[in-house]
């Protein structure tokens, strides 16, 4: 089974990956992805992901772009980050082959991230013919795990932003996907560091 | 995306826009909440940490000792050479801009004034470990007291004595010179001085007859100062009034003489004149009289209050220079190159402060021979016998074929000591993981210990056993405080009622982790690093041991005059109050931990 492997990836880079053969050969066949998705190898790594569309109804609204950047124990691999721009006049499946490629097995960390993974079903369905597997991880409920365990009569508050400040972690820098994804990736640490 | 990264602290404000571009988008970002190990003692880093929010403790065994908060940097020796003693543990919620080693090398390359600053860094900070030790030293000697330097017991003849009597009472006292009691000091009397050197002049120069007496011929301006008064201010005394000798009181009372000769064996006990001594040895009998110098210089280090550990790890390195020029001076080359003598026990985890038994080994490389191999070993053990580091009663000594032999055989043995655990093997296995090389090709040991920590797998039945005999002495404490009260005159064994304990429990924890560390302390601080023990009782740990090691040492340095030690008992009605209640909670915290080990590895099943 051919599977792809991770080219070396560049900051906000239009790249030619290479367009995955689409399968012909009838519904049981299997695209290469796939095995990428579903592969039982350990990396110990975790993904974080964020994206910007046009709107947050995750069934109309057009994808913008995608920023992942992986998490290897205590740090945040952001010199390795991968951001991708999406545009409806272009073909969205040499970008989208990056990304699975970038995000493998690995657990999948956002702030609301079940709109980005609803964003990139929409696309990895019918490519891959499956929708993504990942274990997710979502920072917000995280934070609310946390906080609803003291006592108090407030809401808790679950902006990012307002997490942010409270976790003492700094704001975020401009308010694209990158910075989205480095925000979810810092919670997530913080809330939940590695064991030694 | 690392936009916050401040190029406007140095060094990196020495970068040119491209170079902090570059910088930049090679940063990872670490996310490290309180009390977690940021870089591990002796962790090579793959990065140099630069904080952009929170604090860093840089920790040495239990000490802080560096703080790092905003903009600081670290750790450029472990970037560069490595085998820092030193662990880094955020002290609060941390964030750090990882630099990557090759960027960072890259970088220094291409820009001069940027690499001059990290270069002009990292050789401050090499030179600032190096003196902080020979300060700690200077600053005990100079601390030293007079109490603590050899006294000659004054020889005391009366006004009315001859100068004949005066010479009999030197030579029959070996002395050299006697105190001249002119009257009772308590009702106005004096007391003067005859040396030597007077009775020469008098008598041969001066022709004067030897039945004078002595009394009008003393000199009675003595040159005197407490006991309790500093040793430096003895030599400053002694060279002001270009004299050899100062009558030193106590409490108004003569109490000796102090001889120069005595005064300068005391600021000599340095440790890098013995080390100089031992270097330039040319026969091991100059190697004896360094060996036997060090007992001085534990005496003096001690006596001035100088914490335990600090002398241990002198001393430590004094005697592996001992034992290593004593090898190089006995061994052919061929043997040198081809073999790896090692030291066990306490000696190899650098815990030895007395000289106790020799715990010493040879690995030899397989398919080397040496002819003179016996002879060698033999005179080896021999000469440290006569240095004064008794032999090992379980005869694990570089003379007994057992423990010279070829590494593969090593290997034999470590096998057979794991798969086939008997009471010796347990105690040969432990030594042994406690093993440090000395002379010769340190890899062969490097070999067999990577061999022994292969070959234990997650075995709890091995691990169980290995453990058990950290429980095998009894500590009184605990529940039974009362019934200590009413043993208070037994004397207790401090080795086995605490430190056995605590070192082979932590052995025990440390070879279940696979730890390359052989001290003492630093297993116990490694360990906390990794999460097995919690730090503060890591704290606590470590203190009882360098407590009880500090009652072991007061015992040996007071009960033994050759500098051995064979004696561990400490009777507690002879401890301050102080050191007494100390000293129980001490036992008591070896009990929680003998607690901590006997749930760890289920002993009581």
């Amino acid at each position: 089974m051919p599977t792809e492997t991770i080219a070396s990836v560049v900051a906000n880079g239009v790249v030619a990956a290479p367009v995955p053969v689409a399968d012909t050969a009838g519904p049981m066949a299997e695209h290469p992805d796939r095995a990428l998705l579903l592969s039982g190898e350990d990396t110990g790594e975790r993904v974080a992901i964020h994206c910007e569309a046009t709107s947050f109804d995750a069934a109309t609204a057009d994808l913008r772009s995608v920023a992942a950047l992986r998490i290897r124990g205590a740090r945040i691999l952001t010199s390795q980050r991968l951001v991708l721009g999406f545009w409806p006049t272009e073909p969205a499946e040499p970008a989208l082959s990056r990304l699975l490629a970038f995000i493998g097995n690995r657990p999948l960390i956002g702030y609301y991230l079940d709109f980005t993974v609803a964003m990139l079903d929409r696309l990895v369905q019918p490519t891959v013919g499956m929708a993504l597997p990942n274990q997710r991880i979502e920072v917000s409920s995280l934070y609310y795990g946390r906080k609803s365990k003291l006592p108090g009569k407030y809401a808790v508050d679950l902006r990012l932003d307002s997490i942010l400040r409270d976790l003492d972690l700094p704001p975020r820098v401009g308010d694209d996907a990158c910075a989205g994804a480095l925000a979810a990736a810092m919670v997530y640490l913080r809330l939940e560091p590695p064991q030694p | 995306m690392s936009d916050a990264f401040d190029f406007s602290v140095p060094p990196f404000d020495r970068l040119t826009p491209e170079q902090q571009q570059r910088l930049a988008a090679s940063l990872d970002l670490g996310v490290y909440v309180r009390d977690s190990v940021i870089l591990n003692r002796d962790g090579a880093a793959d990065c140099l940490f630069v904080v952009r929010q929170g604090l860093v403790h840089e920790r040495r065994g239990g000490e802080v000792v560096a703080v790092h908060g905003a903009h600081d940097s670290f750790d450029l020796q472990a970037l560069f050479s490595g085998g820092q003693a030193r662990s880094f543990v955020a002290a609060e919620d941390t964030l750090c801009d990882l630099v990557p080693r090759p960027v960072l090398l890259e970088l220094a390359r291409e820009n001069a004034a940027f690499g001059a600053v990290i270069q002009q860094d990292f050789a401050d900070r090499l030179s600032a470990l190096a003196s902080e030790r020979s300060n700690r030293e200077t600053a005990a000697l100079t601390m030293a007291r007079i109490r603590q330097a050899y006294l000659h017991p004054p020889v005391f003849v009366e006004a009315g004595a001859s100068l004949r009597d005066a010479a009999a009472a030197m030579k029959q006292n070996k002395a050299s010179s006697v105190l001249v009691r002119d009257g009772d000091p308590k009702s106005g009397g004096r007391i003067g001085i005859l040396t030597g050197t007077d009775l020469r002049d008098l008598v041969v120069l001066d022709g004067r007859p030897v039945d004078s007496p002595v009394g009008p011929l003393a000199r009675y301006e003595l040159l005197s100062l407490d006991r309790d008064d500093l040793l430096f201010n003895a030599l400053i005394l002694m060279t002001k009034h270009s004299v050899r000798r100062l009558v030193i009181t106590e409490q108004g009372e003569v109490a000796g003489l102090l001889e120069q000769t005595d005064l300068l064996a005391v600021l000599s006990n340095h440790s890098q004149v013995i080390a100089l001594q031992i270097d330039r040895a040319a026969s091991p009998d100059d190697l004896r009289q360094a060996s036997h110098d060090i007992v001085g210089l534990i005496r003096t280090l001690h006596g001035t209050g100088v914490k335990v550990s600090f002398i241990a790890d002198l001393v430590t390195e004094l005697n592996r220079k001992i034992f290593r020029r004593l090898f190089e001076l006995l061994a052919p080359p061929d043997l040198l190159a081809n073999s790896c003598l090692i030291v066990m026990g306490s000696e190899g985890r650098g815990e030895q402060l007395l000289k106790t038994d020799q715990d010493n080994g040879l690995i030899l490389r397989d398919g080397y021979e040496c002819p003179s191999l016996s002879e060698v070993t033999g005179a080896f053990t021999r000469h440290l016998v006569e240095f004064g580091y008794p032999p090992c009663p379980g005869r694990i000594m570089v003379s007994n074929p057992e423990w010279t032999r070829p590494l593969a055989q090593y290997k034999d043995s470590l096998f057979h000591w794991i798969h086939r655990p008997d009471e010796a093997a347990q105690m040969n296995l432990a030594i042994f993981y406690d093993a440090a090389a000395v002379a010769g090709d340190d890899s062969l040991l490097a070999e067999a210990k990577g061999y022994l920590l292969g070959r234990l797998q997650d075995n709890q039945m091995f691990f169980t056993a290995f453990a058990r005999p950290a429980l095998a002495f009894d500590t009184p404490s605990g529940l039974f405080g009362g019934l200590f009260e009413r043993r208070r005159n037994e004397a207790v064994d401090i080795k086995k009622a605490g430190i056995f304990p605590i070192v082979h429990g932590v052995r025990a924890l440390a070879l279940e982790k696979h730890m390359a560390e052989t001290n003492t302390t630093e297993r116990i601080w490694a360990l906390a690093d990794k999460g097995v023990l919690d730090r503060a009782v890591a704290g606590e740990l470590a203190d009882a041991f360098t407590f009880l090691s500090t009652l072991r040492l007061k015992a040996g340095v007071d009960s033994s005059v050759t500098g051995t030690q064979t004696d561990n008992l400490v009777r507690t009605e002879a401890l301050g109050k102080l050191d007494r209640d100390q000293f129980k909670d001490c036992l008591a915290l070896v009990k929680k931990f003998k607690e901590l080990l006997a749930y760890h590895f289920h002993l009581n099943h």
